[in-house]
């Protein structure tokens, strides 16, 4: 029986061979995917008198995966606000260049101070009517873009939201893959992988945390501690608001129940695409309406017609600027003016307005400069 | 007389002979055969009793003997069903009319029904775990059953035990009575939630929705809820209350569970069994509410995936959620004299008068040896002695045909005489 013995010792050791030179061949095939591990094949003698593939096993490092899925969380929440601010920048400019309303007030101011040097002097009160024409108009584009940002924005969370169902829902397959793979032996570095580049998507969209379980089994948890998978994924459900004009305040991203991100948010998540898309929404794209609303309101006051009665009777009334509130001008030092712009207006709590300057002087119903 | 009596013995030789030949054309044949024992010959003298001045010759008989006992060699493969017995134990199998059998041959595939079928169409027998570990082994075949999948269908599991540990934020701001989870009011606030899957009677998931919230320093309320009884918001208030509601109390200088406070949380799944969670190591340390474990047992309703074997011979029912269950215990038979075993066509062997009344036992136990997995036992057969056999037996047989060819040609030369 040595012979055969030897026969059979012989071809284990040819076939654990062929096994390693497969898994070294799978390792180059994959040598341009960034998600693919290296695999090793771990041989052991037996059974028996032989030599066998034990099992395969991946080079892997679970503190570096965590540490890259929160990067990546970081870098995507700072990436959807960075986007965010490139439009809105845009609006500003630069304060010396012509579009930006610092230098459009600027403009007015000068075309203000020639007309009060020639009054009698139309081509003059033209300019001055043209350049605050140009300044209402920057400032009604600006808050258009403002709304545009904030409306792509709400868009952008709904995709966002999408994708992350999207993605638990392709995160359960693999687990049940690896759960009944590692439960019965199986070579699953290849699943493990798969679900490692899910993991990956995900954290670009959301922070998340995970804890690994019996069997390779994993739970997902949003960087706040809401479940967004075990076992079977939860429902992330979002709103999304059409009308987002005035400061409409725009719906909340709830993760199983819990409000995660926006409004009323309850467990709120710190990073990922969806918390910077969040934050441009809700905080950032309102700031800087609202100091748009600041500037029109200002001018709105500045130019306000007041009754030079000795006892004077009347009300301030808008002047050479106008809103569609108007004529009344609203008092108060803070309270943000409401904007122009038929469809978008402005944050404030006011009716939605317009600012406008078609009436230049001589031709406005209350007067003139 | 003594020439016909040498032409007789020679002829008894030659006959014994060609019964080793026989044993080694069987043994040559069967070089691979899964489980087969090598055939031997013993030759044993018969000697004619006769006066003692005179030689009588006798004759030799044959007594063909199988080493049913000896291990074979392991070869290994790659199915799991494939079992050998690395020790004394016969495996026992049925035959498709019902008798029981002993065999080592257990290269054992299901078959359609779902039965373990060797490449002989014996099905393995084995006792049924399903009804509960057995106490002893009864030592007959009474109560064996056809190991297979087929009757252990789909099954689930409800949940039983869990753990739910979880970081709570020692920070969070202190919640109003009225607003407390357990209150189940639309305005009820909360620190922390956690859904945890479960599993009802019928293997339906439950989505349990556990609260946390602090209602003074160092103290919470955890409120567990049914997910499917949320509003349409997926929040409070829940239809039919809380399924429970515990305070937890932690040490405000470690952070741990003071010892006074409930260290597991009861819950009654709605359809479902008592479930119980371990709190231990749930925390209030300052950050974020982080689960750290949030567990239950239990599966949905699966099927039988395949049938693992391990070496004490318990088969396990592997289902396709991944989760194993107990199937059966392929018992190890024995006889007190396994070499006089009956051999029976399809490697099987059948008990008999000289071998004694079957023993059955739990493989690793006594000398029955253990049930190996991915193993096959070869056939004992070693060519070499085989073959160098053959050719002791081809002399022997001439060696004999000689003496009977010398006797005939003594007799042809007496015959001869009367001419």
């Amino acid at each position: 029986m040595a012979l055969t013995l030897s026969v059979d010792t012989a071809r284990s050791s040819l076939s654990a061979t062929a096994e390693q030179i497969s898994v070294v061949s799978r390792n180059i095939a994959r040598v341009g995917d960034p998600d693919a591990t290296r695999k090793t094949g771990r041989l052991v003698s037996g059974p028996g008198a032989g030599v066998s593939v034990a099992g395969i096993d991946r080079s892997y490092n679970p503190l570096l995966l965590n540490s890259y899925l929160n990067s990546n969380s970081n870098y995507q929440s700072q990436t959807a606000i960075t986007t965010a601010l490139d439009q809105i920048q845009s609006t500003v400019d630069e304060t010396d260049l012509e579009r930006s309303p610092a230098a459009l007030i600027a403009k007015l101011n000068s075309a203000l101070q020639s007309y009060s040097a020639t009054p009698q002097n139309p081509a003059v009160a033209a300019t001055v009517v043209s350049a605050a024409k140009d300044l209402a108009t920057a400032l009604n584009s600006a808050s258009a873009t403002v709304t545009n940002v904030r409306r792509q924005a709400d868009s952008d969370i709904a995709a966002s939201v999408d994708n992350i169902n999207n993605l638990l829902s392709q995160f359960k397959d693999l687990n049940n893959q690896v759960v009944k793979g590692a439960s019965q032996g199986g070579d699953i570095t290849d699943v493990l992988d798969s679900r490692d580049a899910v993991l990956k998507q995900l954290s670009s969209e959301v922070g998340i945390r995970t804890v690994t379980r019996d069997n390779g089994d994993m739970a997902i948890y949003t960087d706040s501690g809401v479940t967004l998978f075990d076992k079977s994924p939860r429902q992330v459900a979002f709103q999304q608001t059409q009308d987002l004009s005035g400061g409409a305040t725009g719906g909340a991203v709830y993760a199983d129940g819990v409000p995660i991100a926006g409004t009323d948010h309850v467990m709120a998540i710190s990073s990922g695409k969806l918390a910077g898309l969040v934050q441009v929404r809700d905080e950032i794209a309102p700031s800087y309406q609202s100091q748009l609303d600041e500037i029109a309101r200002g001018l709105i006051e500045t130019f306000a017609e007041t009754d030079q009665s000795a006892t004077p009777t009347l009300p301030p009334a808008a002047g050479l600027f106008t809103y569609a509130g108007g004529p009344g001008v609203l008092g108060g030092r803070f309270q943000p003016a409401p904007g122009r712009i038929p469809g978008p207006s402005w944050r404030a709590s006011g009716p939605p307005g317009g600012l406008d300057s078609e009436n230049g002087p001589g031709q406005g119903r209350r007067g003139s400069l | 007389m003594g020439l016909y009596g040498v032409m007789t013995t020679s002829v008894s030789g030659m006959s014994v002979q060609s019964d080793r030949m026989g044993t080694v054309a069987d043994n040559i044949a069967n070089v691979d055969t899964t489980g087969y024992k090598t055939a031997s010959t013993e030759f044993a003298t018969l000697v004619a009793e006769g006066r003692v001045l005179e030689y009588v010759p006798g004759s030799v008989s044959t007594i063909a003997r199988r080493g049913v006992s000896e291990q074979g060699d392991m070869t290994y493969t790659k199915s799991p069903t494939d079992l050998a017995v690395s020790g004394n134990g016969f495996f026992m199998v049925q035959s498709s009319a019902g008798t029981p059998y002993l065999t080592r041959a257990g290269s054992f595939v299901p078959n359609s029904e779902g039965e373990l079928v060797n490449a002989a169409g014996f099905k393995l027998l084995g006792y049924s775990l399903l009804g509960g570990d057995l106490s002893s082994i009864i030592n007959s075949p009474a109560g064996l059953e056809v190991v297979g999948s087929a009757n252990l269908g789909m099954k689930a599991v409800p949940s039983t035990t869990g753990a739910f540990q979880v970081n709570l934020p020692a920070g969070a701001a202190v919640t109003a009575t009225a607003d407390l989870p357990g209150a189940n009011a639309a305005t009820s606030e909360y620190a922390g939630k956690t859904s945890l899957v479960t599993y009802d009677n019928l293997g339906n998931e439950v989505v349990l929705d556990i609260y946390s919230a602090k209602t003074a320093a160092n103290t919470w309320q955890v409120a567990v809820y049914d997910h499917s009884k949320a509003s349409a918001s997926g929040g409070f208030p829940y239809t039919g209350g809380a399924l429970t509601t515990s305070t937890l109390t932690f040490d405000g200088t470690t952070g741990q569970l003071a010892s006074t406070s409930p260290s597991s949380l009861s819950v009654t799944v709605p359809n479902g069994a008592a479930l119980t969670l371990n709190l231990t190591n749930t925390t209030q340390l300052a950050g974020d509410y982080t689960p750290q474990k949030a567990t239950a047992n239990g599966n949905a309703p699966a099927a039988v995936d395949r049938l693992e074997i391990s070496k004490g011979g318990i088969v396990t029912a592997i289902y396709a959620d991944g989760s194993r269950v107990d199937a059966y215990k392929i018992p190890l038979a024995n006889v007190a004299s396994p070499d006089n075993l009956t051999a029976i066509s399809g490697n099987v062997f059948a008990t008999s008068k000289s071998s004694g009344d079957l023993q059955l036992g739990t493989a690793n136990t006594g000398s029955l040896g253990q049930v190996v997995s991915g193993a096959l036992e070869k056939s004992t057969v070693d060519l070499a002695s085989e073959l160098t056999e053959m050719v002791e037996a081809q002399r022997s047989y001439t060696a004999n045909s000689k003496v009977f060819q010398t006797g005939a040609q003594l007799l042809d030369v007496l015959v001869n005489l009367v001419r």
